[in-house]
């Protein structure tokens, strides 16, 4: 990032980076959303000392009970406190969202780089199959996928994170194609600059802007695909509790134990929320047209 | 321009071969032997065996994507093995009543969709484009499997 | 898109709300799964056998006792060597097409069709048929190559539902699409994963019995709905409903429920010889620690807690009302401290096992229920939870240590037993195998006599029930839900429902 500083002109008390983050405080849905990521991320952090209970202990006086003084979101199907299977269920989503995600990129950009920078027939193959995968509605590929490789939330990551790659190549190889014309990369090249030099030197910095966009919607969407995976089955196995797996047991009992759905799906629909929020307030901030 | 269109035409026959790979492929990938839960709870072996040969199943990879390309460019999707006829009539069956259903939903979500999105334009930063997009994120955050079953007891 | 199925739904509902006016005798039936394919010969599937109630009588049917009673046959009797079954056929039987049943048809669906076609799901059950001779019109004889006490049973189900020759042999495996039997309804039309429609068939030979004048299946997989369309009036009567909706119906006067326990069961399959994984794992390697497992159990809170009590504990492959329940091997009570002691001996206080099991909301419960309880005796149970197709292929392959399995059941000891416990049957997970098991199994096969098969069931189980392949822990009730409005509905412990008697006020 260092080397971006100097390709783009500098005003006289901001660097571009402070602008974007000026533009972003004052953004207030984003940084409502940030506010609840972060909540969430301390929840699941420190899940060990806010839970109330061990979210494994059973208890089979206490099967099905509505909120109550004891547990605040009720207890489950045998007889678990749903407020700590909550709690700890918020590592499983987390987890989900941001690995899948670091799948996708480690996988997306660098083949994307290579597509939009090398161009020809390499370009032409992946982009035929970034299509076909694109084709492919994003969970079906993620359920194929997950059940290939066997219930657990290790492999619902690698399956989401797989599933999420050719969106990423596809922004990354376009980015390029419109980055590797501009003026200075012409110039690096004239200089004598490697190839992979300037990929990753002077293209990959200017094509990062929109990747972040991407990858923070990506994580919402990454952890509704956890969530659905799990209430497949093939996410976070029993007894560990995840929001999906939560909701997939509480469908059989949504007429006599309602709370058992209403807090892990209310939580599902928070954390997409604040990312989604957080994605639309880094677009706007990092639009370089404001 | 002419010469664009054959051009962007050319791409979508090597997109389609890879697009009937994966959808191959994602078949292929999915655990457990299908012969074995189309024989039931009993797994009569003769009867696996039978439905083996009948579905190409001890053929290589290679021959069954063959057989099964082919069949798709003939019009023909192959035969649910569960109730026995052919998956085209049973699409078929289907079909009208997804159309409907999508055209309706399409005209309702394209009214509501553009009257917002213009509401929210024309009137930035008021409570009605503050609405719209709450909504917008909303719609865009709720897991819809959630959705579907806090709606359950109410239908 | 979201939006989209939301719209969807409402107006599905709209259009269900519009299509359900009228029709007094219409009976719709909300199926738990969708049947497959309506031909008794290559049918396979529970709930296509609910469906075949209506459509294809049988040559007997099986009463709430689980006695054999005749419907399409009038009697029967077996030969002086037990090689012979004779049967006499109902005079004045026809068909939905008209054509007669007589002996030629009868002997056609026994041995040309269900021994013979391709992919034959019904070649097993009369894998001893090797001939049937036609007595005269109404009268056929069944040779055996041995002596078969399970097959009356048998030909109470599937094999013994008799289909027009004549429609069988022009339609060869597509008679499914438009099947044609006997049965007091016949096919009107089937849209797959949506309805199937039975009109009341004006011929039927028991008629003063039907009271209905058409039957829509609807299969409803989610238990939820299917209730939430019974409470909304979209459906007069809903099968396997959850048990835990039982208290909020049973305020409601204008439903009813019944039930009643099943044939089948719900059990812990054991690796204990299917692959080498048995020998390394101390549970399939020792029975001392199979034992101790066995203890750990506390089945009535089992049911109470994953069942919420609405199934019947039990220890063997039939329940404990069952005339064939070996009464010498009744249900142990749980010992934590004799588990213990066990494992103590066994030198392994804190075994270790991998419990497989299907992602069924029931098989999950059952798991971590088991997992606690275990916990309490000193086994460490990881639970594996595997989709089920999945799940069987491991199981097939041994590649597992302890299994949740559920089993139907047949209306026959036998169908419960035999393909589980012999020596490399379809069916026997456990990769049991033990000669002097094998012969019994045989021989209670062999065995008519009521009391000289009950004696060897005890022995089988005295010896089965201390190897432990099979840890039995419970039979779930079937559970109907309907509206008050209906009567006459039988509760016969294979979970189909007979519309001989069924009446809508």
């Amino acid at each position: 990032m260092a080397t971006l500083a100097a390709d783009v002109p500098v005003f006289r008390e901001l660097t571009p980076r402070q602008r974007v983050l000026r533009r972003l405080l004052r953004r207030r849905g984003a940084m409502a959303g940030l506010a609840v990521v972060v909540f969430f991320i301390a929840v699941a952090l420190l899940a060990p000392l806010v839970a109330p209970y061990d979210p494994l202990q059973t208890s089979w006086s206490a099967v099905r009970k509505a909120p109550n003084a004891m547990h605040a979101f009720g207890t489950d199907e045998i007889g678990r406190d749903v407020a700590s299977r909550v709690i700890f269920g918020a590592r499983a989503s987390l987890l989900a969202g941001l690995v899948s995600v670091c799948i996708s990129l480690s996988l997306g950009v660098p083949i994307g780089l290579l597509a939009g920078y090398v161009s020809g027939w390499v370009d032409s193959l992946i982009s035929r199959i970034t299509d076909a995968m694109l084709a492919c509605p994003f969970l079906i590929l993620a359920i194929a996928l997950a059940a290939f490789l066997g219930p657990s939330l290790t492999n619902a990551m690698i399956a989401i994170g797989i599933s999420a790659t050719p969106i990423f190549i596809r922004l990354t190889r376009a980015q390029v194609l419109a980055v590797k014309v501009e003026d200075y990369v012409e110039a690096a090249r004239a200089v004598g600059n490697s190839h992979l030099r300037i990929a990753l030197r002077h293209v990959l910095p200017n094509v990062v802007a929109p990747l972040i966009v991407q990858a923070t919607l990506a994580i919402a969407a990454a952890v509704i695909a956890e969530a659905s995976l799990s209430f497949l089955g093939l996410g976070q196995q029993p007894p560990a509790p995840s929001w999906g797996s939560m909701l997939n047991t509480a469908k059989n009992y949504i007429d006599n134990a309602p709370w058992m759905a209403v807090w892990p799906g209310l939580s599902i629909f928070l954390l997409v929320l604040s990312f989604n929020l957080l994605g639309d307030g880094l677009r706007d901030a990092l639009d370089p047209r404001r | 321009m002419l010469n664009y269109l054959v051009q962007r035409l050319a791409t979508i026959v090597p997109t389609l071969f890879f697009v009937s790979i994966l959808i191959f492929g994602l078949q292929q990938l999915l655990p457990g032997d299908p012969a074995v839960i189309l024989a039931g709870e009993d797994r009569d072996p003769t009867v696996v065996a039978h439905l083996h040969q009948k579905l190409h199943l001890d053929e290589p990879l290679p021959v069954r994507y063959l057989y099964w390309a082919g069949g798709v460019l003939r019009g023909d999707l192959g035969e649910s093995q569960r109730i026995q006829k052919p998956v085209l009539e049973l699409i078929m069956e289907k079909l009208p009543v997804t159309l409907e259903l999508a055209l309706i939903a399409i005209v309702i979500a394209l009214s509501i969709g553009i009257t917002a999105g213009i509401v929210s334009a024309v009137y930035k930063d008021s409570a009605w484009d503050y609405a719209a997009n709450v909504f917008a994120l909303w719609g865009l955050s709720t897991p819809n499997f959630w959705l579907g079953i806090m709606l359950i007891p109410r239908i | 898109m979201r939006t989209r199925s939301t719209i969807g739904t409402a107006i599905a509902v709209v259009a269900a709300l519009a299509a359900s006016a009228g029709h007094a005798q219409q009976l719709r039936f909300g199926l738990a799964e969708d049947p497959d394919v309506l031909d008794p010969t290559l049918a396979r599937t529970f709930v296509g056998r609910v469906v075949f109630a209506a459509l294809c009588d049988k040559l007997f049917d099986i009463d709430e006792k689980l006695n054999i009673v005749p419907q399409l046959a009038t009697g029967y009797e077996w030969s002086a060597d037990r090689k012979a079954l004779t049967i006499k056929l109902r005079k004045g039987v026809t068909f939905h097409d008209g054509e007669k049943l007589d002996a030629a048809a009868a002997k056609f669906n026994n041995i040309e069709r269900h021994k013979t076609m391709a992919g034959s799901n019904r070649r097993g059950e009369l894998a001893p048929v090797t001939t049937v001779d036609v007595v005269d019109e109404s009268t056929v004889k069944l040779n055996l190559s041995a002596p078969f006490s399970p097959l009356l049973a048998a030909l109470a189900d599937r094999a013994g539902m008799m289909v027009s020759p004549k429609a069988a042999q022009a339609e060869g495996d597509k008679f499914g699409a438009k099947p044609v039997c006997s049965g007091p309804f016949r096919f009107v039309e089937r849209v797959a994963q949506d309805r199937i429609v039975l009109e009341r068939y004006p011929n039927y030979w028991n008629k003063g019995e039907i009271h209905l004048d058409k039957i829509t299946y609807l299969p409803i997989v989610d238990s939820t709905v299917r209730l939430a369309n019974l409470r909304s009036g979209q459906l007069d009567m809903i099968e396997r409903m959850a048990a835990s909706d039982i208290p909020s119906l049973k305020t409601d006067s204008r439903f009813k429920v019944a039930k009643i326990t099943e044939i089948g069961y719900y059990g812990i399959t054991i690796n204990v010889g299917k692959s080498d994984l048995s020998q390394k794992n101390p549970l399939g390697k020792d029975p001392r620690v199979r034992e101790a497992f066995e203890l750990a159990l506390d089945r009535d809170g089992i049911v109470q807690v994953a069942m919420d009590g609405e199934a019947a504990v039990g220890n063997q492959w039939v329940a404990p009302t069952n005339p064939y329940y070996a009464r010498n091997i009744p249900i142990p009570k749980r010992d934590v401290a004799r588990a213990k002691a066990l494992l103590a001996e066994a030198g392994v206080p804190n075994p270790s096992f991998t419990l497989m099991t299907p992602t069924t909301s029931d098989a999950q419960k059952i798991a971590q229920v088991v997992q606690a309880m275990e916990k309490e005796a000193g086994f460490d149970v990881k639970i594996q939870s595997t989709e089920f197709a999945t799940s069987l292929d491991m199981a097939d392959k041994g590649q597992f240590d302890a299994y949740v399995l559920a089993w139907s059941g047949r209306a026959d000891p036998d169908g419960n037993l035999y393909s589980f416990d012999f020596c490399k049957a379809p069916l026997d997970y456990a990769g049991y195998c033990k000669p002097e098991v094998d012969d019994l199994l045989n021989r209670s096969r062999s065995a008519l006599d009521v009391a000289e098969r009950k004696k060897l069931y005890e022995q089988i189980a005295a010896i089965v029930l201390k190897d432990r392949p099979i840890v039995y822990l419970f039979h779930r009730h079937w559970l109907w839900a309907h509206t008050a409005k209906l009567s006459g509905l039988r509760t016969i412990p294979d979970g189909l429902v007979r519309v001989q008697g069924l009446k809508l006020n």
